[in-house]
């Protein structure tokens, strides 16, 4: 079967196929192909897995979004959205106006306390630049751009308190 | 192990890992436990652990973990004998000390004066002088106006740093580098501080830069008998939160160690001191050493004097609190080895170390060699916003500095927490950082040094391995014969491949022999 993982911006065609033995392979563009050995070990979330017999210990589950992954390898979290070859086909038809318009959301980490809104609609940011301050855990907790682009929408005001994963500003 | 005659039940006035350690230290002394929870830890492990358990309250810690009345009268309804406060919370709480007395229950901790005594900024230093322990050059009386601030200043030198008296964690401290900005700092400081703590007094004291924070684990039974463990270098700390700590320290030779444990043990003596307490040191690069505070209670980094002394901290105390006599003396305590501890918490270092709030669905624990782990994390867990972020500390031992990294960077490469974020990838920057190797860190290290700030570039990418992992868990999903990616993702729980028809299992085996 043929999948399209996506990374962030990064795209990656994943072939997987099985030979007569059994085995599976995964087949890249540029030609590589390695032979994998993909065994749970705990449960169905913790998995061994052998690439041409390097030695890999991955978590992977469901994440938020349909075919969104959170995919842990060596401590670092990967959010990875998979498609099926006839999905990504049918998805490609379709115009996704948030890939295309590269918009990006702020969304709020934790329930918390908006304390301080550093930007305005239509305000050019840098990528790294305070957009909120949230007050959890007894702490002020910066918000900061994902990336450089303009403040399309502010959706909170000081003193407003949020829910986990609320939107509080829109970046295109 | 010498069982205890007073003391045969327990109470734990803490939560996390400090209360599965307590509760430990208990089991090995045959004495029975009990422990206290709140609504969001009905499902900890010190509570699966202990005897008994009671529960407190709602999840806000002044409505659960801070409640000593409730917590005394839980004591007193279970039958316990002596309470743990453990750190935190209530630990250097005086009334709450004097609150247990009176209740005919047994305090594991020192005597009320002596919390209140130290808890005092200005006091603690006084007392410190008194004993002929150096004090950083400055005030111990609180400056009344700014003018007055500015004197002292001149008189010792800036930069000065100005400090709450009744402060902690940095709330009402200021760094003034020079005259023009003493007013403003002064005045920045006198509000913050009585806003934070209801009490405006500020005193000033100089400023040393690039200086070591070393302290003193310190024991005292009431047979009149102080020692001291040895010393902890904590110097690698991020907003006044320690984040490694090791035994011995690099900067400490024979000499400079003795002289530093007998002014500690003369301090704890000034004020009759009893039981576990810490005296936290400045050491500036030419070995000059100042009195920082005194630390009423058990430190979290205890065990990493454990590990080099051989003695159980912890077990100490509670035989201290029954009465018996320390059982070591100064000349039985040699450290051996070398220990390292880091704190682990729910944190995200590369995000400005953004709370990691949510559920560990799973952990590896390191093993093996030389490592320990206090730990209140288990597959569940949930990490709350009500507490603090630290969920595991890891330690390990080595009879050289360099065995115990070598160890310590197995663990943390081993220990794996699924689910949240974890300050472990930091940990092992900084244990690789060249800084760390030799000794050339010091207490505003982490904040000053580039190289020690979080860095995800030190990092190896593996985002391509990342995307073949997941294609290959939706193929596992797919030839399972659920809906996987098509599906929602929430739909495909419990165990699809348990579900697989080994009819089908084995057709599929024959077709593809067929082929």
């Amino acid at each position: 079967m043929l999948y399209y993982s996506q990374i962030d911006d990064d795209s990656f065609k994943v072939e997987i196929v099985t030979d007569p033995e059994g085995a599976t392979h995964v087949k890249l563009p540029d030609g590589r192909e390695m032979r994998v050995d993909f065994q749970p070990a705990l449960g169905e979330d913790l998995f061994s897995v052998l690439v041409d017999s390097l030695s890999h210990q991955v978590h992977i589950e469901p994440g938020e979004n349909r075919g969104e992954y959170e995919v842990t390898l060596d401590g670092q979290v990967y959010l990875v959205n998979v498609e099926t070859e006839r999905q990504h086909r049918l998805y490609s038809l379709a115009p996704r106006t948030n890939l295309q318009s590269g918009e990006i959301s702020v969304k709020a980490p934790m329930p918390g306390l908006v304390s301080i809104v550093s930007v305005e609609v239509g305000q050019v940011v840098e990528q790294g630049q305070r957009i909120v301050i949230l007050e959890a855990m007894k702490m002020e907790n910066e918000l900061r751009a994902p990336r450089a682009g303009t403040i399309r929408a502010v959706n909170v005001q000081p003193g407003q308190t949020v829910e986990q994963n609320k939107v509080l500003a829109v970046i295109e | 192990m010498a069982k205890l005659t007073r003391i045969k039940k327990v109470l734990i006035a803490n939560r996390g890992e400090i209360a599965l350690r307590v509760i430990r230290a208990c089991r090995d002394l045959g004495v029975k436990t009990v422990a206290v929870y709140s609504e969001a830890d009905r499902k900890s492990l010190h509570v699966r652990q202990a005897d008994e358990a009671y529960l407190l309250g709602p999840a806000p810690s002044k409505d659960s973990y801070l409640r000593g009345d409730k917590i005394i009268e839980i004591a007193k309804r279970a039958g316990a004998d002596a309470i743990h406060p453990g750190y935190g919370f209530l630990s250097e709480r005086a009334n709450f000390a004097q609150a247990c007395q009176d209740a005919g229950l047994i305090f594991i901790g020192p005597p009320p004066a002596a919390i209140e005594a130290m808890g005092d900024k200005v006091r603690a230093k006084q007392i410190a002088r008194a004993a002929g322990v150096p004090l950083v050059p400055g005030i111990d009386q609180e400056a009344p106006d700014w003018q007055s601030a500015a004197e002292t200043a001149e008189r010792i030198g800036y930069p000065v740093l100005i400090k709450a008296s009744a402060g902690g964690g940095g709330k009402g401290m200021r760094v003034v580098r020079q005259a023009t900005d003493i007013q403003g700092a002064f005045e920045a400081a006198t509000r913050e501080a009585s806003g934070a703590f209801g009490y405006g007094g500020v005193y000033l004291e100089k400023m040393l830069e690039n200086v070591k924070h070393v302290e003193f684990q310190l024991m005292a039974d009431t047979h009149g008998n102080v020692v001291y463990m040895g010393e902890r270098e904590c110097s690698l700390q991020r907003r006044n939160q320690k984040l490694v700590e090791e035994a011995p320290s690099q900067v400490l030779d024979e000499e400079l160690r003795c002289e530093m444990g007998r002014v500690a043990v003369a301090a704890a003596r000034e004020v009759d001191y009893v039981n576990a307490g810490t005296i936290e040191f400045l050491v500036t690069q030419d070995r000059q050493f100042f009195f920082m505070e005194m630390n009423t209670r058990l430190q979290v980094e205890h065990p990493v004097t454990e590990l080099t002394t051989g003695f159980d901290i912890v077990v100490e105390q509670l035989r201290i609190a029954d009465g018996q006599p320390l059982s070591f003396k100064q000349e039985d305590l040699q450290s051996r080895g070398w220990a390292i501890e880091c704190r682990v918490t729910a944190e995200d270092p590369f995000n400005n170390f953004l709370p990691s709030v949510g559920t560990v669905h799973r952990t590896v624990p390191p093993t093996g060699p030389g490592v320990r782990l206090d730990s209140a994390v288990y597959d569940g867990y949930e990490v709350s916003l009500f507490y603090d972020p630290m969920i595991a500390k890891l330690i390990t031992w080595g009879s050289s500095r360099d065995e115990a990294i070598a160890r310590m960077e197995r663990a943390l490469e081993e220990y794996q927490i699924f689910g949240i974020h974890t300050t472990i990838p930091y940990h092992q920057q900084l244990l690789a950082s060249e800084s760390f190797r030799s000794g050339d860190f010091y207490t505003t290290s982490l904040e000053t040094n580039p190289a020690l700030k979080p860095d995800p570039a030190a990092r190896t990418d593996q985002r391509e391995l990342a995307a073949i992992m997941a294609a290959l868990f939706v193929e596992r999903r797919q030839t399972a014969g659920e809906g996987g990616v098509s599906g929602s993702a929430k739909a495909v729980e419990g165990n699809p491949v348990a579900e697989k028809s080994a009819w089908k299992e084995f057709g599929r085996h024959e077709m593809l022999r067929r082929v």
